[in-house]
């Protein structure tokens, strides 16, 4: 799979999920994701056909501002436990909003998604295609890498 | 009329998503059980009737599609209303989980208004 | 009839019988309508911009102008007339493309985000929409029967009809 054929589905499951659930819009691709330190990431393992891996990278400020939307509260009144859980709940959609939008002669199995740090969060690898939006709040950085297909086929639609 | 309802999804984030849109669409609840998985569900009802099922499918343990399954082999619960919410969007699979017995189907990402209508439409619309 | 207009950037409330609440030339921005049929009191708000934060100043002097500012000031309105929030009954028209065919700087789009944010903070969802498209939209609302009617590309239809009397037991929904 390449990135011609992935990065339609990234892009536009990354505006679906954003505009319909979470009330934003993604304004635009970016260029430069935020800087690791200020960020949170979310990793989620699927098996399917391909299987593969999922990332999400989402500025801090970010994360909280969709975290109160999210759940209709003030950011000022939330728990860190109820930021983490939006923030992993946003990734598990995206994610499998981009594999539904995926041709596989089976259907594909999200892992449950975890938060990770330091050396397991994002690096570019060969292989990964990646897409960076802004939020207006700061970016949110997807990347997915699919294992080799047994079975060739095309994203379901592109758009 | 009160309604009891039991929402089984792995993330509380989303529980309490669902749980606001029940209340929010004018639905009194009575009781409502949360589930963080299909064995959770199940042992939740061994002892307390609810009205509907609110179920996502991508779980650890038993998944929501084996829910469905233990759900439509037990006489007891197999008659309560199970309303999948998924990200899987396949025509495979929404026609696999519907002809498992589920009654109604929200793809995620949703509008908050989409659930309402399925909820009207499985247990009629709210009294007010 | 009475017919009161609701200009751009503008809200009024109505809880007479024989009111109609209108508003005309919903192009990018969004008309809120908003009803209670036990109080049958009513309201609508025409806000042409998503965020206060471009011109707080402008908010101040009228903030019926921005969504965050005007949204909460119409429920506010509506209560202070002897609505309840929870049985406002909520419509929304607008957010057209009109000018922007590719839609680069999508305020339509901006606006009705907005307006879902706000709306689901507060508690309410939308018991109908017309939004998106690249037409003009015109809305009615008549207090006293809470009928909601649309008009959009020299058609008119209701979206809403008269609510039940009181007593009856269902109300009106659709998205």
């Amino acid at each position: 799979m390449t990135d011609i054929t992935i990065l339609p589905a990234l892009s536009s499951a990354v505006s679906e999920v954003l505009e319909r659930m979470f009330f934003l819009e993604a304004l635009g691709e970016a260029v430069e994701p935020a800087p690791e330190a200020e960020t949170v990431t979310i990793q989620i393992a699927f098996e399917g056909d391909p299987a593969g891996s999922f990332q999400m990278r989402v500025a801090r400020k970010a994360a909280d501002a969709i975290a109160a939307d999210f759940l209709g509260e003030d950011p000022e009144t939330l728990t860190c436990q109820q930021r983490t859980d939006v923030t992993l709940e946003l990734g598990n959609m995206i994610c499998g909003s981009v594999l539904s939008r995926m041709e596989s002669s089976a259907s594909f199995r999200l892992g449950s998604p975890r938060a990770v740090e330091g050396e397991e969060a994002m690096r570019s690898q060969p292989g990964d295609t990646r897409y960076t939006v802004e939020t207006g709040s700061g970016t949110l950085t997807v990347s997915i890498r699919m294992e080799e297909r047994t079975c060739p086929s095309t994203p379901r639609f592109a758009s | 009329m009160a309604y009891r309802v039991l929402i089984t999804d792995d993330s509380p984030a989303m529980r309490a998503f669902v749980r606001r849109v029940i209340e929010l669409s004018g639905f009194e609840l009575s009781a409502c059980f949360e589930a963080g998985d299909g064995a959770e569900a199940l042992a939740v009802l061994k002892s307390e009737w609810v009205d509907a099922i609110l179920t996502d499918i991508n779980m650890p343990g038993v998944d929501g599609e084996e829910l469905l399954r233990r759900l439509a082999a037990d006489e007891m619960l197999r008659g309560i209303p199970a309303i999948v919410i998924s990200t899987d969007a396949t025509a495979n699979r929404i026609a696999r989980l519907l002809a498992l017995g589920a009654r109604g189907y929200v793809t995620k990402p949703f509008h908050p208004e989409t659930l309402r209508a399925e909820l009207e439409r499985t247990l009629g619309v709210p009294c007010d | 009839m009475e017919q009161i207009i609701v200009g751009m950037a503008d809200c009024k409330v109505g809880c007479v019988a024989g009111q109609v609440l209108a508003t005309y030339a919903l192009g990018s921005c969004i008309g809120l309508s908003v009803y209670d049929p036990q109080a049958a009191v009513g309201g609508l708000l025409h806000y042409m911009l998503p965020d206060s934060g471009i011109d707080p100043a402008r908010s101040k002097e009228n903030p019926y102008m921005f969504a965050d500012t005007g949204i909460p000031k119409l429920l506010d309105q509506v209560c202070g007339q002897g609505a309840s929030r929870r049985r406002l009954v909520a419509h929304a028209a607008g957010g057209a493309s009109l000018m922007d065919p590719k839609a680069i700087f999508d305020i339509g789009k901006r606006n009705y985000l907005a307006l879902r944010k706000i709306l689901w903070k507060a508690g309410i969802l939308l018991a109908g929409e017309s939004v998106g498209g690249g037409n003009s939209r015109t809305v009615r609302l008549e207090i006293g029967s809470g009928r909601l009617w649309l008009q959009e590309g020299g058609g008119q239809k209701e979206l809403v009809p008269s609510f039940p009397k009181k007593g009856a037991n269902k109300w009106p929904t659709g998205c």
